[in-house]
């Protein structure tokens, strides 16, 4: 334990993140290829149509991870945030800043990818529906905290406010999650469970599950990346990040 | 139901352009960077009077 703290601690100097990263990032991007070329022959070939939905129902292959992301992704953020507010960890506030953007992406693929489901199966792409509602105040979250940073000239001060804000925001992810629960929603309940039974059959489910790690692998290695470039900014003038650039 | 394949492609081609325009922005942005850090260190090696070519020509020499 003790040396996982000291590990950890370790990580938290940028020129320590720069070099363990770097093979991180690749191995990361390559296992997301893998399992998202795997995740989309199973979802869009071998898994069979749905006897309602017919075939629309295959764009829950996207829609789903990339939901379940939105939402750990702000959590992650908050998270970080916190670590960066209480012990003024410099990495952890580069975190929230480089988490954002990716955040918003899947929160935008998400209301997307949803409405494109909803023409053919509820006849609509939009209700103001809570889940929809809630998703929808979600991205402005994560607009609201890439514009916070981006409004201040100094970038610490920027990464705490950006990180107070996520803190106030997540009180909405638990909002999303149980929306089709506390409320009578178009949106449809939970169907997938990780501690009971699912509704969904398992030559359904397996290529669902295959995407949601493809999607997280993609999600880490890009974390990775912007962290990096992030880092390197705002290190410019130090000897390791002039070396680091030299020998990229 | 084949008349929701094109909401299924339209869905798949809006993801992941999002994700690789996501990507390749990060990507595009550290190139960039090292482009600039190259020609800051060129510019260096220039006003020390010892060009990149310079500098090859003497390795080879010694």
């Amino acid at each position: 334990m003790n040396k996982l703290w000291i590990w950890l601690n370790q990580l938290g100097s940028p020129a320590r993140f720069w070099a363990w990263s770097q093979p991180w990032l690749r191995r990361c991007l390559a296992l997301a290829c893998v399992t998202l070329a795997i995740g989309l022959y199973g979802g869009l070939v071998l898994a069979p149509a749905d006897y309602l939905q017919g075939d629309s129902f295959r764009i829950i292959y996207i829609h789903v991870p990339c939901a379940w992301m939105s939402l750990f992704v702000f959590v992650f953020m908050a998270v970080q945030g916190a670590a960066a507010l209480i012990w003024r960890i410099k990495l952890c506030e580069i975190f929230v800043i480089a988490a954002a953007p990716t955040g918003a992406v899947f929160t935008a693929v998400t209301l997307i990818t949803g409405m494109l489901w909803g023409k053919p199966t509820w006849g609509t792409y939009w209700s103001w529906d809570a889940r929809l509602t809630s998703e929808l105040v979600l991205l402005f979250l994560y607009l609201g905290v890439i514009a916070l940073y981006h409004s201040y000239s100094e970038h610490r001060a920027g990464a705490r406010a950006a990180a107070v804000l996520a803190l106030i925001g997540v009180v909405n992810v638990p909002i999303i999650h149980y929306s089709v629960s506390w409320w009578n929603t178009l949106h449809q309940g939970k169907t997938v469970s990780f501690t009971g039974q699912s509704k969904m059959h398992l030559s359904m489910l397996w290529p669902l599950l295959v995407l949601t790690i493809a999607i997280k692998l993609y999600w880490i290695a890009v974390l990775l990346l912007k962290s990096r470039v992030l880092m390197l900014k705002l290190e410019r003038g130090k000897a390791w990040a002039r070396d680091a650039l030299a020998g990229i | 139901m084949s008349g929701h394949w094109p909401y299924i492609i339209a869905a798949y081609v809006i993801c992941f352009s999002m994700l690789a325009i996501d990507w390749f922005a990060s990507s595009f942005e550290l190139k960039k960077m090292r482009n600039a850090a190259r020609m800051r260190q060129r510019r260096e090696e220039k006003s020390r009077g010892l060009a990149f070519n310079d500098l090859a020509v003497k390795d080879k020499l010694e």
